[in-house]
Parts: structure tokens; sequence; C-alpha cells
């Protein structure tokens, strides 16, 4: 029952920052889609640290599980830095990067708490 | 135990300091090249050019060779006298790829961006601001990290 409260907020909490992230791209009146490249990094900011866990449990440590954390540092800093770099450009306004940056303190605190939780059974993400 | 004690731990607990420093290191590199890339992607007359990236990549190669090396590698417990030569001659190298590279960056700040008045300054700064980004990471990334507490 907590394992399924914690998926349900889980994935309430993606969906409203996701929402955010649509808003980022359709709000303007021109439609421009490069805010959703944040995605990309979404997927590689949680691979690097899932990949060395499965070599270095607890809190252990090694050169691998530090350079999975460097790793994954680089691309949520990389996550908050396109959408600045885009509206310094003029390519999108700053407002859908502002609604960028909201999608994404959302969608890493959400990621973030679901990897600090007590170990489940069968070990958690992180 | 809840969430923010968890949080808590990961942070300060067993092996927290290389954990924290590694996390500072990659902030510190990807900052770095993410202040070229704004820089880049506002030069509509392409002040920058490809000769000045090599800097902030030259840059990137030290930093790889200074972290291939670990401590053990050239103590005095490393009985392959050979192989602790050639991993200091390594060292050394990674090293002087690295300052050389932010004495580059000086120095394009300087002659090819400040004292040019068809180029606007501000790029020259985001070019010496990558190198010494870079750097910095690079020596947090080395020195920062306690190789004792690997378990390997």
């Amino acid at each position: 029952m907590a394992t399924l409260k914690a998926l349900f907020i889980c994935a309430f909490l993606t969906c409203i920052g996701v929402t955010f992230l649509i808003l980022a791209c359709a709000v303007p009146t021109t439609k421009i889609f490069y805010p959703f490249f944040v995605l990309l990094f979404y997927v590689l900011s949680v691979l690097p640290v899932f990949i060395a866990r499965r070599t270095t449990p607890g809190n252990e440590t090694n050169p691998k599980s530090e350079f999975a954390h460097f790793l994954t540092a680089g691309m949520v800093l990389s996550a908050f830095a396109l959408p600045i770099v885009l509206a310094h450009a003029l390519v999108i306004t700053w407002t859908a990067s502002i609604l960028t940056i909201i999608s994404n303190i959302i969608n890493y605190g959400t990621i973030f708490w679901y990897a600090m939780r007590d170990d489940e059974p069968y070990g958690s993400m992180f | 135990m809840g969430v923010l004690d968890n949080i808590a731990l990961h942070f300060t607990g067993d092996a927290s300091r290389n954990r924290n420093t590694s996390i500072i290191a990659g902030l510190l590199f990807f900052a770095g090249w993410w202040v070229l890339i704004d820089a880049m992607s506002i030069d509509g007359k392409h002040q920058i050019t490809t000769g000045h990236v090599f800097i902030g990549i030259f840059g990137t190669i030290s930093f790889c060779m200074v972290n291939a090396v670990k401590g053990e590698h050239i103590s005095d417990e490393n009985s392959s006298e050979s192989g602790a030569r050639i991993a200091k001659i390594w060292l050394l190298v990674g090293f002087l790829m690295g300052f050389a590279s932010i004495i580059a960056a000086i120095w394009v700040m300087i002659d090819d961006f400040i004292n040019n008045e068809k180029k606007d300054g501000w790029f020259g700064v985001a070019l010496l601001m990558q190198n010494v980004f870079i750097l910095f990471a690079s020596l947090v990334y080395k020195f920062g990290r306690n190789e004792e507490e690997w378990n390997e």
C-alpha cells in the first residue's frame, strides 16, 4: 500500500511537471518545441547512477559510482542550462524558459524524492 | 527513517565526501561547456572560431588525463618502476595541458578580443570562464576525493 501510494504520487507529480513543459512549448504564440529536449537530459541523468548502483551497493563508493554522480550532476545542470541558453539566444521567450525551469524543478524533485526513499525489498532505483 | 533523513544521510554519511566532490566537479565541468555554448549561440558574426573551441577541448583532455591516474599508481607501493614513471609523466603532461589551456585562454581573450575593436570582449571572457571552470572541475575531482574510501 505504501508502495502504491509512492507510485501514485510519483506519477501525479511527473504529470504536473510535464504539463509545465508542454506549456513552455505551447504558450508563446509560435509553437517551438526545443524545450522538449530536456526530456533527454531527464533520461540521461538517471542512467549513470542506476548503472553504477548495480555494481556498488549501499553506501559504498568507488571511482565508478563517483563518476556516475559526476555525470548525473552534469545532466541536471544541462537541463537547467538549455532553456536559459535558448532564451538568451532569443530562440524561445523567457516565459517559456521559466516554465521549463519550473518543470525541471518538479521533475527532478520527484526523481530525487523517489530515489531517497528507504530501500524496497528489491532495492531502490538509486 | 524518513525521506529527509535519507537525504541528510546521503550527503553527510559514509563516503559522502567523495560523492559530494563528484557532484561539484560535474556541475563545474558542464557549467564551463554551457558558458561556451551560450556565447556561441549569440555570436552572430562567428567571432569564436574552431581554434578557440579547441582550447576547451584540450582542457577536457587534460581533465581525462589527470583523473585517469590513481594515487597508488604513483606511490612507493607501485612495484613496477617503469609503470610508476609513465604514470608520473602522464600526470605531468595532463597538468601541463590544463594550465596551458588557461594561459592560452587568457592570451586569446586579451589579444584577440579585448584589444580587437571589431570583436566583443564578452566572448573572450566566456572563453576564459569555460577553461577556468574545466580546470577547477579537474582539480576538485582529483584532489577532493579520498581514495582510501574506495571499495574495490
